[in-house]
């Protein structure tokens, strides 16, 4: 298998897909899941949740969850479902999309629920999402406007967070959150550039490759700087993010991932 | 006077080939004697992709510049590779399209389109690796398993027929190889439990002249090594391009990994031909020897390289060779007279072998699920072509490093045209604990770095399966390469950036940022006095030549 190549073929089916989806008025959202209740997710639930998904799913869904046009599972991307109900109810009743209604256990729909709700995490990191509200003012309350920039306002130091629940699974974010170190893109890690005309670059990375690469410094400048123009280069392994661990409660930590997930860009 | 006059212009027309004449088996075979012509998907039957043009060399490459562009209109990763013929450039693009251009201009003379089934399944992407010309007729495999014959010069079809049943999760990816007047090709599907075949057609009718199982049937040779009925979904497709050596009367092919990829637990025994080169006899598809690199592989490593032919000396003595870099991590070098193995060496990390015995069968290493497997799921290198320069005698191809595959298996359940893999990876990285990615693209943005594995070009001595030089590149790179009678060796990577290298040292001479990631093949070619280099880096095929 030549795995790497993973555009799908177009097919009728997910062209018929797309029609019935505009047909019923309803076409991708973007829009955060709800998350007014709370809901823990537990390892082993996700990690069951996943063998469920190998044996029921995946012949449609794909192994990244996105075999279906305008359905991403892995980013939570659904045409019609935005609470957990909603996943239970389009799994145990199917949908005039053309997914069959699937008879499982209790336990087993749970797990699928976690599953999906994990970004199919087959890690299965366990998380806990609270209510996205209140997750908000923590946000602010807890300064993370200082390094971050969130819809315009913030610092520009550390990545920006308006799509951070599209790109990265919940467990992701609250590993970044409790143990910054391990959780971090290594793109984002923190660089200390010395150039060979006498200059120090301290900065973050968009993109680097062989020969040059991209950042922007701790003044916001955006550059590119040619590797043949660089003496020294060190990428710092630790991250200068704290851990919320602690710092915030368990139930803080719920609210602010909730929050978190929610972000989904614009 | 006038029998004078005529038999001057029958030693003329003997001498000189008249412009677009009939693309003859003749001819294929003397690929060699006219590099001015690309004629088959590795620029002759040895797979040494190495061409006689020497306009562009070391000292003017420099000069290189863009002379034309063509762009696919097609999303996805373009993976054809063009042929030229006598100043036309045949390409493919997805799904199913084959376009004539002019190769000095890149106008178009004509688009073929073929719709594929909408139930046609491809595991990985809807690619088309290029067509096979004989005569007047371009062939082309699709991604419903058919294979189409078409005027070379009008762009219509001749005739369709239907190679395997795409029900069952056949599909042709591969460019078709002609040999000896007939038209090779083979299937993939190794990811939906299929049974793995090459196949020769005749050119004029479509008829099936004879098929090569990879995986043998009750009372063949081979059967012995399946147990029950595994044998019936055993995988082992045919889906890069083969080798043929037309003195010894050989056709070599890489073949695919077994039936389901990931769990070896579920098909005992040796699950022969799979993770093989088999050598075939072109007239009747009988096999004449086999060698097995991975025998019950558990991690996804098809032999789907080509195989590269190359005499050179060994031990004293002038020698038939094959060169083979493996996806399994280790680097092979056969007998291709009687497929005995002569030497092989790891050219990446590996541990799922501790190396190879005097018969080169892997001593295989125990590995506990969920540990690391190196070299990862896309293995030391992949279907990439490689090159051999005769020159240099230096192996030249493209090489994944330090990253590893944790794998979860289990059973998988048969069922006609659905995946049927048993597991799956759970992602690469390097190290147990590090950054774990998915292995899709990357794309322009390289968010994981080279923390996770970085690709290499690498040249390596036959002779000792060390590397003579390598040039690191920060990601990964799924190029292949060509290379020049001028020592010249041109090659790309993910990034973007199309190389032109001394072949003999790993010296850098040229490069240029196409901004498109290089998943396939240069190719050169000569029209008027002009030598052109062709490469495909993201939706472009980018053109160049020397400045005047």
């Amino acid at each position: 298998m030549d795995i790497h190549k993973l555009i799908p073929i177009p097919s009728r089916r997910r062209f018929t897909n797309l029609l019935g989806a505009f047909a019923l008025g309803v076409g991708t959202t973007m829009a955060a899941p709800a998350t007014a209740q709370d809901h823990q997710y537990s390892a082993e639930q996700i990690q069951a949740g996943y063998r469920t998904y190998v044996s029921q799913c995946q012949l449609c869904h794909g192994s990244n969850g996105d075999g279906i046009a305008r359905v991403s599972l892995s980013r939570q991307q659904f045409p019609r479902a935005v609470t957990d109900d909603d996943i239970r109810m389009a799994i145990t009743t199917g949908n005039a999309a053309g997914m069959p209604p699937f008879a499982l256990k209790a336990d087993e729909l749970e797990n699928l629920v976690a599953f999906v709700r994990s970004g199919m995490d087959r890690t299965g990191t366990e998380f806990r999402l609270g209510d996205a509200r209140r997750g908000k003012a923590i946000y602010e309350k807890a300064g993370c406007a200082a390094c971050h920039r969130l819809d315009g306002n913030g610092s520009r130091t550390a990545p920006a967070l308006d799509d951070i629940g599209f790109i990265r699974r919940p467990g992701q974010i609250l590993t970044s959150l409790t143990d910054p170190t391990k959780g971090t893109m290594p793109i984002n890690r923190s660089v200390t550039i010395f150039t060979a005309d006498g200059r120090t670059i301290h900065g973050r990375r968009f993109n680097e490759d062989t020969f040059s690469v991209q950042l922007i410094d701790q003044q916001e400048n955006v550059l590119s700087i040619n590797k043949s123009d660089i003496r020294r280069f060190d990428v710092s392994m630790t991250s200068q993010m704290p851990s919320y661990r602690g710092r915030l409660s368990d139930v803080e930590l719920a609210d602010l991932l909730a929050y978190l997930v929610s972000l989904r860009g614009k | 006077m006038l029998r004078a006059i005529l038999s001057l212009l029958a030693i003329f027309a003997l001498v000189f080939t008249p412009v677009q004449a009939q693309v003859t088996s003749q001819r294929l075979e003397r690929s060699a004697s006219e590099p001015n012509n690309w004629m088959t998907y590795s620029g002759g039957y040895n797979g040494q992709r190495y061409s006689g043009l020497s306009q562009i060399n070391r000292n003017n490459a420099k000069k290189l510049s863009q002379v034309w562009v063509v762009q696919n209109q097609v999303p996805g990763a373009w993976e054809s590779n063009p042929l030229v013929v006598d100043g036309i450039m045949y390409l493919t693009q997805r799904p199913n399209d084959v376009m004539a251009l002019d190769a000095k201009t890149g106008r178009l003379f004509w688009i073929y389109h073929w719709a594929p089934d909408p139930g046609a399944q491809v595991c990985c992407g809807s690619n088309n690796r290029g067509v096979a010309i004989l005569g007047n007729t371009l062939f082309m495999g699709t991604l419903d398993a058919h294979l189409i014959a078409i005027d070379a010069k009008t762009g219509k079809a001749l005739w369709n027929t239907v190679v395997a049943d795409l029900k069952k999760g056949y599909s042709i990816t591969m460019a078709p190889l002609i040999v000896k007047d007939q038209v090779l090709v083979g299937v993939g599907g190794g990811e939906y439990g299929v049974r793995g075949f090459v196949a020769a057609f005749d050119p004029r009718s479509g008829k099936e002249l004879w098929r090569f199982n990879v995986i043998p049937g009750p009372g063949e040779p081979g059967f012995e090594t399946w147990e029950g009925d595994d044998w019936k979904t055993g995988g082992g497709p045919i889906w890069t391009m083969g080798s043929y050596d037309p003195v010894l009367n050989l056709v070599y092919w890489g073949t695919g990994n077994p039936g389901p990829d990931w769990n070896p637990a579920q098909r005992p025994g040796d699950n022969l031909y799979t993770d093989s080169v088999v050598a075939l006899d072109p007239d009747t598809g009988k096999l004449k020897w086999h060698f097995q690199f991975t025998p019950n592989d558990a991690n996804d490593y098809d032999a789907t390289q080509v195989p590269v032919l190359a005499d050179m000396d060994w031990n004293g003595k002038t020698a038939k060779l094959m060169l083979f870099a493996n996806r399994n991590g280790f680097f092979y070098v056969l007998d291709r007279v009687t497929g005995k193995f002569l030497q092989g060496t790891p050219f990446v990390k590996v541990n799922w072998a501790t190396g190879l015995d005097k018969n080169g069968r892997p001593i295989k290493t125990p590995l506990d699920n969920g540990t690391p497997v190196w070299p990862g799921n896309q293995g030391g290198t992949n279907w990439y072509p490689p090159a051999y320069s005769p020159r240099t005698g230096l192996f030249y191809f493209s090489v994944w490093e330090n990253y590893a595959t944790t794998y979860h298996r289990e059973e998988a359940v048969y069922q006609p045209g659905r995946t049927f893999v048993g597991g799956a990876p759970a992602g690469i990285s390097p190290a147990p604990g590090a950054p774990t990615v998915s292995i899709g693209r990357r794309g322009p943005i390289d968010y994981w770095t080279n923390e996770v594995g970085n690709g290499a070009t690498v040249a390596l001595d036959p002779r000792t399966g060390k590397r003579a030089w390598a040039f690191t590149h920060y990601d990964v790179t799924d190029a292949g390469m060509m290379t020049t009678a001028t020592d010249l060796l041109f090659t790309g990577g993910r990034e973007g950036y199309f190389y032109a290298f001394d072949a003999r040292n790993g010296e850098l001479l040229w490069k240029t940022n196409l901004g498109g990631s290089i998943v396939t093949a240069p190719i050169t070619y000569e029209i008027d006095g002009k030598q052109y280099v062709s490469i495909i880096a993201g939706n472009i095929l980018s053109t160049f030549a020397l400045q005047d």
